[in-house]
């Protein structure tokens, strides 16, 4: 088939009805969670897992995904009004987009990163549609020793690449992967710790483990703590015009963010977003002539994170959809929702399914326009948003959380089970365990054991197999590497503590 | 401060304890070798991991000064015990009573609770997920129910 057959395919389904309304619909969730400060993405994405299981997978996708990118495009909003971060991905943004909020400029902030939001997701978009397809038949050669390896690589970045403990990190994965293999084991029928309870035989849904580790434990952080906040500024589409000068001043800085966010977000379990931001803010402060403006309301430090981390936002679905390695915990709940709807996450999926995988693409670019079109003249309505008391919050989560764990399977269990593990969830995540790499763990455990085991088995129990294949040592290769990385930059960071000392 | 009251030092501790646990577990199934591995080979692997990750934390945590951030114990409990609540109600007093406890269980995690508020989300909240989620899903949970 052609590029032009299946782009044909992509439209077609990206425009029924029903897509076009499960993209609304997510879109306008992701706006609203990424405007509010109390509640991310990743609870949100979470929430409205279990009604994905009622929809047609690909409209399922669309919506989860339309929540995701969504999000991006709402959580500047909440960090250039009220300096606080809507959602992690835009805590750059606060840096100069607040400064420009005390000069009485928030109107043009507000319209610099929904411009830089479209621009680096449309940059995205096109490097998905024209990586994806030669990528998945690359991988299509792939052998199981190079599956294992490659899912090694992602679970061993995801575990280091965070900010505290690396060794919290690797034991945050390990226990993942074991509430991963929770269940029957496929190979031998074995019941592993069900403790005899014939609702685990199944293993735990990925609705309980993400609920608990992003609602659950969300809400006892955050109930109660989030105060009222009062908004001076007020938004008038006047306000919004960009002038001349503020436009070509985000021009370059835009391009760079979002090269800078695709090139990140492609990376499996860099963490997607936050990283993207950081990057780009950091690029354009270094080769910038006036270093000395960023922090008091450059243009440059809005524009370029904000189409990095959007950019990043929708590169990260070029290993998900590809390889089958979800790049962070987002997409490792909409690899989650495939497996639900039987589909095996991997290279094949572009060929068997072409309407998936291109009518989702389509469906980022009509996401988009919709967000271009819900933002600009409706700003000061998201705006407004901002001043709903928190109160009303976080009860109705906690509701979202019963009812949804209850739909799965219709079973009282699971909501015992999520109040059980939310509260282990609370605890583990308070002393300084990383769920996201959990949730990561948890969806790769059954497909990495699988990999592992088929690759022993071929092998005749040799370890050499990972290292004999040219593909799989490579991904090893990476992975030490990347450990070597990280322990020496420990080590950095600890002479640097006992010099301070 | 206190050794114990660092950070990186429980956690370690946690996750020493539950790998102690899967390894101890694993035993139970067949371990195989590694050309025909048993149910409990990973698992054993993975138990391992936990316990060394951990034993490393305790011991690089004695360096660091973080401490652990305080529990807060009245959204823990309210909160759990609003899904336990829940749980046990839905089918027995019907999805209306069970949320309406739900919400007003939840909102004892304020001090002092904000009643006018939760009354509001009472109101609000319960017909709009009962449209969504039996109307309109079709989760086959009852209104109300009397089957104690």
């Amino acid at each position: 088939m052609t590029f032009a057959d299946n782009l044909m395919i992509g439209i077609e389904t990206a425009i029924s009805l029903q897509n076009l309304m499960y993209c609304f619909i997510g879109v306008t969730v992701g706006m609203v969670v990424g405007v509010l400060p109390g509640i991310g993405h990743l609870t949100a994405i979470s929430l409205l897992l279990p009604l994905t299981f009622y929809a047609p997978v690909t409209a399922g996708l669309v919506m989860l995904a339309g929540i995701y990118y969504g999000a991006q495009y709402g959580g500047s909003i909440a960090s250039i009004m009220i300096n606080m971060p809507g959602t992690a991905s835009s805590a750059v943004i606060c840096l100069d987009g607040y400064p420009l909020t005390k000069q009485g400029k928030a109107g043009t902030a507000l319209i610099i990163t929904t411009l830089a939001s479209f621009f680096g997701s449309c940059f995205a978009i096109m490097l998905l549609v024209l990586l994806s397809p030669p990528l998945a038949r690359a991988a299509l050669s792939f052998h199981s020793a190079d599956y294992f390896a490659m899912m090694a690589l992602g679970l061993i970045a995801a575990s280091t690449l965070i900010q505290g403990s690396k060794f919290i990190g690797v034991a945050s994965v390990a226990l993942g992967l074991l509430l991963g293999i929770v269940g029957t084991d496929v190979s031998s029928g074995a019941m592993r710790f069900t403790f005899g309870a014939p609702q685990l035989f199944d293993g735990i849904s990925i609705v309980v483990v993400a609920m608990a580790f992003f609602g659950v434990s969300e809400v006892m952080t955050s109930i109660g703590k989030l105060r009222d906040y009062a908004i001076n500024s007020k938004i008038t589409l006047r306000s919004m015009m960009p002038s001349r000068t503020d436009l070509r001043a985000s021009g370059w800085p835009m391009v760079r963010g979002a090269a800078v966010g695709s090139g990140v977000g492609i990376l499996p379990g860099a963490g997607g977003g936050s990283m993207a931001a950081f990057m780009a803010y950091a690029v354009e402060k270094r080769i910038s002539n006036t270093p000395q403006e960023f922090g008091k309301g450059a243009i440059p430090g809005i524009s370029a994170p904000e189409a990095a981390n959007n950019a990043a936002a929708q590169a990260a679905f070029i290993p998900t959809l590809t390889l089958g390695i979800p790049g962070d915990a987002i997409m490792a709940l909409i690899l989650g929702a495939l497996l639900v709807h039987g589909i095996t996450p991997g290279p094949q999926v572009i060929a068997d399914s072409p309407e998936l995988f291109w009518g989702l693409a389509v469906s980022f670019l009509i996401g988009n326009l919709m967000l271009l079109i819900l933002n600009i003249p409706l700003m000061q309505v998201w705006v407004k948003l901002l001043q709903i008391p928190p109160t009303y919050l976080f009860p109705a989560i906690t509701l979202f959380i019963a009812v949804g764990v209850y739909s799965v399977a219709n079973q009282p269990f699971d909501v015992l089970l999520v109040a059980g593990i939310g509260l282990v969830a609370y605890v583990l995540i308070s002393l300084g365990f990383e769920p996201a790499p959990l949730l990561l763990g948890y969806v790769l455990g059954p497909l990495i054991e699988e990999n592992f085991r088929r690759a022993m088995l071929i092998s005749r129990g040799d370890f050499m197999v990972f290292i004999e294949r040219p593909i799989s040592a490579t991904f090893l290769a990476m992975s030490v590497l990347l450990v070597i990385w990280v322990a020496l930059g420990a080590r950095k960071q600890a002479k640097l503590i006992a010099e301070n000392i | 401060m206190s050794r114990f009251n660092r950070k990186d030092i429980l956690a370690g501790l946690a996750a020493l304890i539950i790998g102690t646990v899967v390894c101890v577990i694993s035993l139970d199934f067949r371990l195989g070798t590694a050309a025909r591995m048993g149910p409990g080979f990973v698992p054993m692997i993975l138990g391992i991991i936990l316990v060394v990750s951990g034993v490393i934390a305790i011991l690089v945590g004695t360096r660091s000064l973080e401490s652990v951030p305080q529990l807060r114990w009245r959204p823990m409990i309210a909160v759990t015990v609003a899904l336990i609540t829940f749980a046990l109600t839905v089918e027995r007093l019907g999805f209306v009573p069970a949320s309406v406890l739900l919400i007003f269980l939840t909102g004892l995690s304020e001090d002092p609770p904000k009643w006018k508020a939760l009354l509001i989300l009472s109101v609000v909240l319960t017909p709009a997920a009962y449209l969504l989620f039996i109307v309109l899903l079709g989760i086959p949970a009852p209104a109300f129910a009397w089957s104690l």
